[in-house]
This record gives structure tokens, sequence and C-alpha cells, in this order.
């Protein structure tokens, strides 16, 4: 560090400023149009200095959209609370199937379960739309379609495979010793499970759980194709902000920052632990 | 009956065949040591008897009951793990605690016996310290106190001193024979040093090649090994083997050792005319002044005192080496040179050169130990 | 029988009459001459080559030394001799090797990587070309990984490319997934879009099979079991 020259300094602070720019300046810009209204937004050329104005914000609390034609109702709060009611329950049912399953594949080689292990990691990298177009008709036939629980079923795609692994080499890194202890104190597998290995790979449960809820959250794909209006989440939800009567780019805006803000807050507020998971474990101690 | 019965135990893991064959018995209140080398399966008995592990074949008796199929925590069996294996979420109070949680003891009496196993390791000053901030030697006491605060009738103890710092392993040495005859279980003692094995077991049952070679009073392996294998765990510095072939010469059975004659008693007659080693325990050999009938000239090679004892490294004609061993308050010679060795007839061992069993000398009657 | 006895017995004098003359003319004459021709006409090269100063003997020629202070900083009043990696601190004449791993033991091609990016350092080496020469090429593996992780993610692009264009202005951002949900739904050719999937699936599985088993192989050696 002392060896950089004036140079080197300068440029590394340029290329960092121009990253940071590259990648906060969308967020910003949302957080400013979200406080404007549309003739301000659309006004040519853009300038930086504006009266802040709620009436987004108004908007999309009170359901009522308003545009030059008149007014619109607007079901967004309806979608943030199926985004929030989606994810939470999606997560909460892959830890419910995911832990003991991860537990299963750390602790117990079972004939084959390398490959489904594999298998079920492969889930995370095949192209959604290859289940989803086929199952929109089964769903149809299941009744399914447009249902809380089918849109829970599905969202186990993203959730269950990330959980899995994640999990399973947190459960590795405990020592098994530690458990054949709590058994030969005299407590049963089941005591042994809930009241050391969980506890032991709480972090770990913890970051998986974060992970999947972010992912599933920011999902797109699935509630578009097997669900309609009254069940879809805020992804699919600023879809109706394109209106006939125009895009009203003020109420979008602030609808993102609504969306956008759950997850980032979540994010920052477990950052260590997202990274240590997002790391799997890859770098001991 | 016993307390704990093993009958031809087998154990392999993939291609390694870890125990062939084992067979012990523990009596009720026994401490039996298990010694051996490492990596001979020490552990994974243990692992066996508390149901870890299943065996690929053989029984497991425990109090007269067949064991199989029983799981770790239907066996009632204490056990100390070599490294520590401390749950990291909770004190050690109530790692101590865990033991008797399981058997839905009050709350009360958990307390006053966890207070009680923890003043008799001196560990009360630490019970509310994680394991993280214990010393490895408060750890051990800590694994130590949760395999015997619910006062089970076996315990199992694999090798508990060994991640222990020398002064504590000397201290702990003394104590725990005290421990366990005062906890009166029937314990099975797991260590690699022979020195713990003998001070510490009523038996010493000696791991080697899978199964059990010899299983004895300390004093009897020590006297009387079985084989080879057996006579060169114990005894520091080791045995010396020396290939010697008996003859028979008017009458009594004479061995050639180092170019010079020795006279064995009459009772390894019957060892005449067979090839064999001679076991020479470094203890039993003196540096004597005058050549005699029965003494071995030899060159002192090396002198290294060591306090309580002197090892003598000595060369007899034809190359081999002698080591010597004198109790410290003896003179010893610091100069080295030619000398001569006398040998403890009562002490020599024999071994089969081709099979490694030792020969028993016949008693008085003429039949063989 | 007495003829043969006396036979070879001349052969066996023969042969020790031999040995003798030979033991001598070979074992000491020759060695004495040649050492006395190489003390008279190479006095120096004969007797190691050895280099002196200030009356005592500080060195040979033949063999490498370190010109270092006790810091090992090199000392500016000598020329610096060719590298040396024998023994614990160098220049040990009594070792015979650096190391005996062999050429391609990663221990080794590690090893040399860090030695090199010290050597850059100590040499004053421009950062750049440490970076591009010696960084780079130990991250490729995990740059590799990362970059077939973003290429899965980026081949099956949906979501955005759908919410603002759906397919571009015409035809022109009709992406895998894209075209197959449109394919569906619009044109509701659902054979020709499934086709389209299993396409795209083969490639992903394919990628995703390299990059699993290239994520799990880092691990494992960053686990120290690889």
């Amino acid at each position: 560090m002392d060896r950089s020259s004036i140079v080197e300094r300068v440029l590394r602070a340029l290329l960092l400023t121009v990253i940071v720019i590259f990648f906060l300046f969308p967020i910003v810009w949302i957080l400013l149009m979200s406080f404007q209204t549309n003739e301000q937004i659309l006004r040519i050329p853009p300038s930086l200095s504006f009266v802040p104005t709620l009436d987004n914000y108004r908007a999309l609390i009170s359901g009522h959209l308003l545009t030059s034609a008149g007014s619109l109702d607007i079901a967004f709060m309806r979608n943030l609370g199926n985004s929030v009611l989606l994810s939470t329950c999606a997560v909460v049912l892959a830890l419910i199937l995911g832990v003991p399953a991860a537990y299963a594949f750390a602790r117990f080689k079972f004939w084959l379960s390398e490959d489904i292990a594999f298998t079920l990691l492969s889930f995370r990298f095949a192209p959604p739309l290859l289940v989803l177009l086929p199952l929109s008709l089964y769903f149809q036939d299941l009744g399914l379609v447009d249902t809380y629980v089918g849109l829970i079923w599905v969202y186990q795609l993203i959730a269950l495979p990330l959980i899995l692994w994640i999990v399973r080499g947190y459960f590795e890194d405990i020592s098994p010793d530690i458990e054949n202890a709590y058994r030969i104190a005299g407590h049963s597998w089941l005591r042994t499970f809930f009241k050391i290995a969980v506890p032991l790979a709480g972090p770990g449960i913890a970051a998986a759980g974060l992970l999947s809820f972010i992912f599933c959250w920011n999902n797109f794909v699935f509630a578009l194709i097997l669900a309609s209006a009254d069940k879809q989440p805020v992804t699919v939800g600023a879809l109706a902000f394109v209106t006939a009567s125009g895009i009203q780019y003020g109420q979008v805006a602030s609808a993102i920052v609504l969306s956008v803000t759950p997850t980032l807050l979540l994010a920052l507020y477990a950052q260590r632990w997202l990274v240590e998971g997002l790391s799997l474990g890859a770098v001991k101690g | 009956m016993a307390q704990i019965e093993i009958k031809d135990l087998h154990k392999s893991f993939k291609d390694d065949a870890v125990l062939k064959g084992l067979s012990l018995n523990i009596e009720k209140g026994e401490i039996v040591t298990l010694f051996g080398p490492s990596g001979t399966g020490k552990t994974v008995l243990l692992r066996l008897l508390a149901g870890i592990y299943a065996p690929d074949a053989g029984t497991i008796g425990l109090r007269g009951r067949d064991a199989a199929g029983s799981p770790p925590d239907k066996r009632g069996i204490g056990m100390a793990f070599q490294n520590f294996a401390l749950f990291p979420h909770m004190t050690a109070r109530d790692n101590i605690a865990s033991a008797l949680t399981a058997r839905k003891t009050e709350t009360g009496e958990i307390a006053r016996k966890v207070e009680a196993v923890a003043q008799l390791l001196k560990i009360s000053h630490v019970l509310e310290h994680s394991p993280r901030e214990l010393s490895n030697g408060q750890k051990q006491r800590t694994a130590l106190a949760r395999a015997l605060v619910a006062d089970p009738d076996i315990l199992l103890l694999d090798d508990p001193l060994r991640n222990v710092d020398a002064k504590l392993r000397y201290e702990m040495r003394l104590e725990l024979p005290v421990l366990l005859k005062r906890a009166r279980s029937t314990v099975l003692y797991v260590t690699q040093d022979f020195k713990e094995a003998m001070a510490l077991g009523d038996r010493i049952a000696v791991l080697l090649d899978g199964e059990i070679a010899q299983c004895d009073t300390p004093e009897r392996i020590y006297a009387e090994p079985v084989s080879i294998g057996v006579a060169r765990l114990f005894g520091d510095p080791t045995l010396n083997l020396v290939e010697v072939e008996p003859r028979l010469v008017d009458g009594a059975p004479e061995i050639l050792v180092g170019g010079a004659t020795i006279r064995l008693p009459a009772s390894y007659a019957a060892a005449a005319g067979g090839r064999y080693t001679l076991g020479l325990r470094p203890e039993s050999l003196r540096l004597v002044d005058a050549p005699a009938s029965g003494t071995i000239a030899v060159d002192l090679v090396a002198v290294t005192p060591l306090n309580e004892k002197s090892v003598l490294l000595c060369t007899m004609d034809g190359g081999d080496e002698l080591l010597a061993s004198e109790a410290g308050d003896r003179d010893v010679p610091r100069r080295t040179g030619p000398g001569r060795v006398a040998l403890d007839l009562d002490a020599v061992l024999l071994f089969d050169r081709a099979s490694g069993r030792r020969f028993a000398p016949a008693d008085n009657n003429g039949v063989g130990l | 029988m007495p003829n043969n006895l006396s036979a070879s017995l001349r052969q066996y004098a023969a042969a020790v009459r031999v040995l003798l003359v030979l033991t001598v003319l070979l074992g000491i004459v020759y060695p004495l001459a040649v050492t006395g021709v190489g003390q008279l006409l190479f006095r120096a090269q004969a007797n190691g080559s050895l280099v002196s100063s200030g009356g005592h003997v500080v060195g040979s020629g033949l063999i490498g030394q370190n010109f270092t202070d006790a810091k090992g900083n090199p000392l500016p009043q000598w020329f610096q001799p060719r590298p040396s990696a024998a023994g614990a601190s160098g220049y040990d004449p009594t070792s015979s090797s650096a190391s005996n791993l062999g050429p391609s033991d990663p221990d080794l091609v590690k090893a040399i990587q860090g030695r090199r990016a010290s050597a850059a350092a100590l040499d004053g080496v421009p950062r750049l070309f440490v970076f591009l020469r010696i960084t780079l090429p130990m991250l490729s593996p995990y740059i590799i990984t990362a970059s077939l992780f973003r290429l899965l993610d980026a081949i099956q692009q949906f979501d955005i490319v759908y919410a603002m264009t759906q397919g571009g202005p015409g035809n022109t951002l009709l992406v895998f997934q894209v075209r197959a949900y449109l394919e569906f739904y619009q044109y509701t050719n659902v054979g020709k879009s499934a086709a389209l999937l299993v396409v795209l699936w083969a490639i992903t599985y394919v990628l995703s099979n390299i990059f699993i088993r290239n994520w799990l192989r880092l691990r494992a050696r960053s686990h120290g079991t690889a």
C-alpha cells in the first residue's frame, strides 16, 4: 500500500466511484422518482431538484391510482401481502422439509445419496419454464391454479435445494462425537437432533432461510404463470402499472421502493450470515 | 457371569479388517486397561460397546443380556471421549447435567449431583464457563464428570489423558484409580502408554492384530508375556532380543549368547533342539567385574544417566547390542570399555522364533505351564 | 592329483602376482603421479580454486555463496550470485536439491507461485505485471467457476426481458425462455415451446454439471482433502 503511486490511488478511487454509481444509481434514481409527480419525472432535461410529494405513496396505500384520465383501483398492497405470505410460508415449509433431509445427507451415506443430492442441486440451475409450462396444464386439472397452496408448493423448487446444500455443509462440520456423547448420556435420537444438531447448525439454518426468503421474494415467473391477479406477488403486480392511460412512473417507483425495502433491510441486517452461507463452507474456520 | 462379555467380535471398515475375532470378559467392578499400539482398533472396540457402531459378526453381552439392537441411549454406559466431545453451546454445568436430564431426575437432585462430582474433580469454580473458555485439563475433567455423574455401572474411558499436558497427566494418573475405585463401576480404560496401563488396571488387555493377545494382571503380563509382540510393548528401554538355539549338554539346556555359554534352568530342557529368541529385560542384566560362568563379555559403548536409572549400551561379540538398565543408586562405571554382564536366569524369556509365542518352562512336576 | 594341484597352484600364484602388481600400479603409483602433476601444473584448481582475502580463505570459485547481510538484504558492494535453494537458507554445499517434490506436485506449484510473487515484489516489478502474471492465474479456477455460474443464469434470463420488452421490438430480444413462453401462450405451440425448453435444459445440464463438479473440487481443495 505504501508503494502505490498517486496515479494508482487516483485511478483506484475513480474506478470504485464508477462501479458504485453503476450499481447504486438505479436504486437512488427510483427513490427520487418515488417522491416526484409524473410531470416532474418526464421533464426534459431531467433535473435533480424538485419538490418532494407523498402523493405516490398515498395512492398506493389507499389503493387508488390517479391518472390523467381518472382513478383506477390498484391492488398493490394486496400484492405486497401476497409476497409476504408466499415467501414466508414457502421458506417455513422448506425448512421443515429441508433441515432433516440435510441432516440425513450429512450423516448417513445411503445408496445413491450423492446422486440424489447432486440432482436436487441441479434443479437450481434448470430453466424454470421447463417445469412451469406443463405444470400450468396439470395444475388446472388438479384445481391448484391460482391458489396459495399451489404456489407455495412450487416455490419449494427455489427454496429447498438452497436450504439442503447450505445446511448440509453446516451439519457436516459438526463432529459426530458430540452427538454420540449426547446419545450415550441417555437421550434419544430425536432429542439429540433438536437439542444438539439443530442449535449447532443454527447460523447456517438462519442464513439458508434468509437467502431462500430473498430468492422467493424476487421470483417472477412462477407467479406469472400459475397465479392470477389477486394472488400475485409484487414482482408480477408491478406489471399492472403499465396501464392503458400511460405508465405512471411515480407510482411505479414508489411501488418498487416498497417492494425492495423488506429484502434490502433483511440483507443489510444479516449480511455477515448471508456471505457465510453463500460461500457454503468453502473456507473452513 | 461377567458384566461385559465380548465373544468373537469382527468389525471391518471398507476393506480394512480392524477387529478379527476379539473375545474378552470383564467382571463386575473390575478396571481393565485396553492397551495396544495406535490404530489397532481400541477406539473401535469402545464404540462397539457403546452402541455407536454395530459389529459385523460376534456378540456383545452387557449385564448378561445380548446388547445387539440396543441403541446407545439405552445401554446405561458412561463414556469419556479422547477429544472431550463437550457440547459447545452449553455451559460446563449443563454438559455434566446432560447425563442426568435424560433420566428424568428432578432439578434439585441434578444440581446436587453435579456439584458433588464437580467438587470431586476440582472443577467447581468453572461450572458456569462454556467449553471454549476451559483449559484442556478442565475440559478433560468436565468430560470425565459427565461420564461419572449418573453413577453408571459400566464406564468406557477412551484415552482421556492423551490431550492433556504432562504434569496434569501425572497427577491424574495418581488420582484416577482412587476415583474409579470409589465409583465402583466396571471400567474399560483405553491407553497407548504402557506405564498408564500398568498403573491403572486390575488387568491389562493387550490388543494386537485385531484380537486380545493376552489379558492378565500387570505383573503377569510383564513377567510372563504370551508372545514377543506383547513383551515388546512393555518395558522402557525395550526388551533385548537375541537369537539362540538351546542344546542339551550333560542333560542341562545351554545357550550361546555373545560367545558365552549360559546354562538355563532345567525347566527349559524341553526347548533343546529348537530355534528360539531369547528375551532379556534390561533391568535383569547387571554389569559385573569378575568373569564368572554365566556372564557375557561385552564392550560398554555408552552410558545414559537418567536419575532414577542409568541405561547402558553394550555390544557383545558378534555385534549384537544389549541395553542394560541399572537402578540409580548403584555405582555405574562411567568409563566405556570391556566388561561383563550377568543375567538373572529367573527373568529370562524364551520365544519360539517361528510363532513368536513364549516357551513356558516346565514347573517342578515337569508339566508345562 | 599332484599334477592338477600344482597347475592350479601356479594359476593362483599368477593371479595373486597380478593382483599385487596392479594394486601397486593402479592404486598407488598412478594416483600419486596424477596428484603430483596436478599440484605441479594446476595448483590452484587442484586444491579447490580457493579464494582468499586478507590472508585467509573465504570461499571457492566453484561453490556459490551468500552475499547478503544478516537480515537477508543483498550487500551493495558485491555482485549477487545465481540464485540457490539448496538447504534451508540456500547455498548449502552439502544439500543436493531444493526439495524432492516432482514438477507437477501441487504443493510445489503453489510454492513456486508464491515465490514468484515475492520475488516480483523484491525486484520492484510493477504491480500490474504481478497481477496479470501471478495473481490472475492463481485466481483463474475461481473466476471460471463464478463465470460459469453467471453464464448459467444469463442463458436462462426471463424476468427482465419479458417485463420490459416482451420479446423486444419485433423479434429482437426473443431469448430462450421468452420465446418458449410466447410460443406457449401467444401462439399455443405447446410442442415447439417444450422442444425449446428441452434444448435449453440440455445445455444448462451440461454446464451445471461442469460447474458443480468444479465447485466441489475447489471446496474439497480448500478443506484440504483433495
